[in-house]
């Protein structure tokens, strides 16, 4: 096990080699891990950075199948296009109830095996749809101190963006036109306002055209008018 | 038509082989292409290492096929091809050879596979995401209908269905399912008049399974509900034309690597279920080889199938009888259930919006009925005679001669394969090549327009198989297939034993040790899809608590390498069964050393015994092929490995 103290060294030499050691670390729940991980944490804080973490935190929310491992997949793309490092903290929902996980749809997101500025970690959510294990809060927290964008991608709607947002910098919830659900619980007050809503599938037309005019009608009416809204799809 | 399924290593030894089987009596052909050319790489792509020449023939452009076809009376000769992603592209390259030799396209003869739901669904050889890859299917259905009238563009496989555990309702139902959105894709690319005369052109590729009676009423059933199908989905009224075509083959699921002298009976009565009863009986059949769990079969094997058939067909009195079921209780109570359950599930598909939308509904079906079925087997529920009753044997003197019963592909094909396809792209006019390729490109990116006068085109311009489906990539965008693994239920209760609690114990017990839930990861590199076990292997690693990484198919070593770095597992298992272990594990290791990671690496798959010891040799830490039943059993090995891994690195530091 690499020294908490070692790691926040290496990531606030913008090491980002550092990265699989540091979750590692973070995810490791044994006693002996407890103080090296409060090392870490301590040696990429604010006062050991001498600032803010330069990484910005994306949280990056929306239900099975509205594409978010579609839109992921381009945005690391762009991003990596723009000279940005990426790492990607995909919380995965899966089943616990065998006390395993199966993780996976990281091969959903196109990058060079080779480029080591693009990271993808893959996490068991403990338990909830949309809920952030204690690593996740910390791994972004570490790894923002040596990559570019740090993306936490969380399963769920309603719910989901709480957390997020509570370790974001900027929130995305992502729509799938024909589902209502991000509309009704933004009506409801349930979900709080993002930074971002995305609907996916922009090129189903109508549909989508409707799944937009809606959200911002309902943005509009909560007094939210600047909360952006846009449509994007994988073909066009 | 009597067949067997052939090619390998080069287009020349191919050819050789097609004129030796037909001169033994065999009366069609059945080409298998390897798997860069069902992918659409050329043999020097990455991706294509490993894989050059081994489940099948190396066919990169029309010069390949003039030499696959010499000699062979393409006029009438009937060729099916085991090709789906590509179909459009191989059956260019057959036009371009037979026009060649003065032969019209309207005389050929034979099948192109050509079914992508079921590559999504089992077989992996997709190269286009669905919506493209139906387009092309349509096309060519519309082309064929009026240019190659005789040709069967499409084989609609419910094969691989059953090969991916399919139960015989699933296999009717997502068979049927498939070709209504085959047909209603081309119904919007033709002329109302010619749906007749499509619906007429599609055939099924069927698997049959050793419980020969069900499976005899499941082809009763199909042909009832194609037959409806026909006349209320497409207004079909001529008897002919609604005739439910397949041809077959059997089983190769239930073949097993235990005394494998033991598949030659169970091929005879998989053989039984598809010709039993006149009115359901198979219009080609071919048989797999006794030795195909082992490895790839050698010619001798192949001619003992095909004399299978001979003896069937020529000896009994089989063929002599009108349909011997006809007014049986029995089987026509059998055939009732079956068409319910059938029907049932295919409303379930339509409620989805069709085939196409439920892909990823029908895969994790599939996935679960498929861990059912091994599940069965593990505790005994189902007989596989020598595997799990049965097992003490004699040695066998089949699998014990010098080349361990099975055909080695010349590892030397690859090499020479890249160098041929230097030299035909360095021999050809390169300005016609990039007009046909910016043709096909232009085409590809008008849904309106037919996509087989470009390919022709671009076939007759010595363009190569990787350019063309490259050309198709750029302007389809590539695809990753769901893996249906994240959908399959966890079955709990029926997975509790005693057997699964004890390795629950052992992985959470590792776990508390490592400090955080066991990970492991489940790689399947090169371009084999063949999926199955990669997948029942990650299920029961959750199953017993692991936290487990699955990617899918085709990953390269260095995707590979780089996953299991980042996601930090404790161990890694490798799934290859197209034959290509010998370059591609060696590569992997090569990939994980240079990414440093050092962790346990497991593999299975079929891996001839001969193979073991150089894979051990190349650092792998255990070896598992079809013989080794008991995932459970397995995985305990698995997570002793970890911890064995564990204190290792411990009492080194």
């Amino acid at each position: 096990m690499s020294t908490g103290a070692e790691l926040a060294a290496r990531l606030r030499d913008r090491d980002l080699t550092a990265a699989p050691a540091v979750l590692n670390l973070v995810e490791n729940r044994s006693p002996a891990a407890r103080a090296e991980i409060e090392a870490l944490l301590h040696g990429v804080s604010p006062a050991a950075l001498g600032g803010e973490a330069p990484g910005h935190v994306v949280g990056v929310t929306g239900p099975p199948g509205a594409g978010k491992s579609t839109l992921l997949s381009a945005l690391v793309t762009a991003w990596r296009a723009a000279g940005r490092s990426v790492a990607v903290l995909a919380v995965d929902p899966s089943s616990k109830r065998s006390g395993g996980a199966l993780l996976g749809d990281r091969a959903r997101i196109a990058y060079d095996p080779a480029d080591r500025a693009v990271f993808i970690r893959s996490t068991a959510a403990a338990g909830r749809l949309g809920g952030i294990a204690p690593s996740t809060r910390a791994a972004a927290a570490a790894l923002a101190a040596a990559f570019d964008v740090v993306v936490i991608e969380t399963v769920g709607v309603g719910q989901s963006e709480v957390e997020v947002a509570g370790v974001a910098d900027t929130v995305a919830v992502i729509v799938q036109p024909g589902s209502g659900d991000a509309l009704q619980f933004l009506k409801s007050g349930i979900m709080e306002v993002p930074d971002v809503l995305v609907v996916t599938k922009a090129d189903l037309g109508t549909v989508a055209l409707r799944a937009r005019r809606d959200l911002s009608a309902a943005l509009r009416s909560l007094g939210e008018r600047d909360t952006p809204v846009v449509a994007v799809s994988s073909i066009a | 038509m009597m067949r067997t399924y052939a090619g390998h290593s080069t287009a020349e030894k191919s050819n050789e082989l097609y004129r030796s089987n037909l001169a033994k009596g065999q009366t069609g052909l059945s080409v298998a292409f390897d798997l860069p050319t069902q992918t659409g790489y050329d043999p020097d792509h990455v991706l294509a290492h490993g894989e050059v020449g081994k489940v099948g023939v190396p066919v990169a452009h029309a010069g390949d096929m003039r030499t696959l076809m010499d000699g062979i009376p393409l006029d009438e000769m009937n060729t099916s091809m085991t090709i789906n992603a590509t179909a459009a592209w191989l059956l260019a390259l057959y036009i371009v050879a037979a026009q060649e030799h003065g032969i019209d396209p309207s005389q050929l003869q034979g099948t192109t596979q050509n079914d992508i739901i079921k590559e999504f669904l089992a077989r992996g050889t997709y190269a286009f995401p669905p919506g493209p890859s139906m387009r092309l299917i349509a096309d060519m259905v519309a082309y064929t209908v009026t240019e190659v009238p005789k040709w069967n563009p499409i084989n609609i496989c419910s094969y691989h269905l059953q090969e991916a555990g399919a139960t015989p309702v699933q296999e009717i139902a997502y068979a049927m399912s498939n070709a209504i959105a085959v047909l209603d894709a081309v119904r919007e690319r033709v002329d109302a008049d010619l749906m007749p005369k499509v619906f007429a052109r599609i055939s099924f590729f069927v698997n049959a399974g050793v419980r020969f009676v069900e499976e005899h009423a499941k082809l009763r059933a199909m042909g009832i509900l194609w037959e409806e199908i026909g006349r209320e989905r497409y207004g079909v009224t001529d008897e002919r034309a609604l005739r439910f075509r397949y041809g077959v083959q059997v089983n190769s699921l239930g073949l097993t690597e235990a005394q494998p002298e033991n598949n030659v009976q169970r091929i005879v009565l998989e053989a039984l279920a598809v010709t039993l009863g006149r009115s359901a009986r198979a219009r080609a059949v071919q048989l797999p080889a006794w030795n195909e769990a082992l490895g790839l079969p050698r010619p001798w094997d192949q001619q003992w199938s095909l004399r299978i058939q001979q003896v069937l067909a020529y000896e009994t009195d089989l063929l002599e009888y009108p349909d011997i079921f006809e007014g049986s209780k029995v089987m026509d109570g059998l055939v009732d259930e079956l068409l319910e359950g059938a029907r049932r599930e295919m409303a379930v598909v339509a409620e989805h919006g069709g085939a196409v939308e439920a892909v990823s509904y029908m895969k994790a079906a599939l996935v679960d009925s498929h861990r059912e079925r091994i599940r069965r087997i593990e505790t005994g529920e189902l007989t596989v005679v020598g595997v799990n009753r049965f097992a003490q044997t004699e040695p066998s003197p089949l699998a014990s001669g010098e080349d361990g019963g099975i055909l080695v592909v010349d590892p030397g094909v690859e090499a020479q394969q890249r160098e041929a396809i230097a030299r035909w792209r360095a021999g050809r006019d390169q300005a016609a090549v990039d007009a046909a390729l910016a043709e096909l490109a232009r085409v590809a990116a008008d849904d309106g327009e037919n996509i087989m006068p470009a390919t022709i085109a671009a076939a007759r311009a010595g363009v190569t198989t990787g350019e063309w489906a490259q050309t198709l990539r750029d302007a389809f965008g590539e695809y990753r297939a769901p893996t249906g693994v994240g959908e399959a239920a966890a079955g709990v209760d029926e997975m509790q034993s005693v057997e699964i609690d004890e390795v629950r114990d052992k992985v959470e017990h590792v776990s508390e040790r490592l400090g955080r839930t066991l990970k492991i990861l489940v790689g399947k590199p090169g371009l084999d899809g063949h999926s199955n076990g990669a997948e029942q292997f990650a299920v029961r690693a959750r199953d017993v608590g692991m936290d487990v990484v699955y990617d899918g198919i085709r990953l390269t070593p260095e995707q590979i390498a780089k996953s299991a770095l980042d996601e930090g597992v404790h161990v890694v298992g490798l799934s290859i069964l197209s034959g290509s272990h010998r370059e591609l594990i060696p590569a992997v290791m090569a990939a994980l050393r240079e990414a440093g990671v050092d962790v346990p690496v497991v593999v299975g798959g079929i891996i001839p015994a001969a193979d073991e010891a150089a894979l051990r040799e190349a650092g792998v830490a255990a070896v598992y092929t079809p013989k080794d039943v008991g995932f459970t059993r397995i995985m305990g090995e698995v997570v002793d490995l970890v911890a064995r891994a564990h204190e290792g690195a411990a009492a080194r530091t």
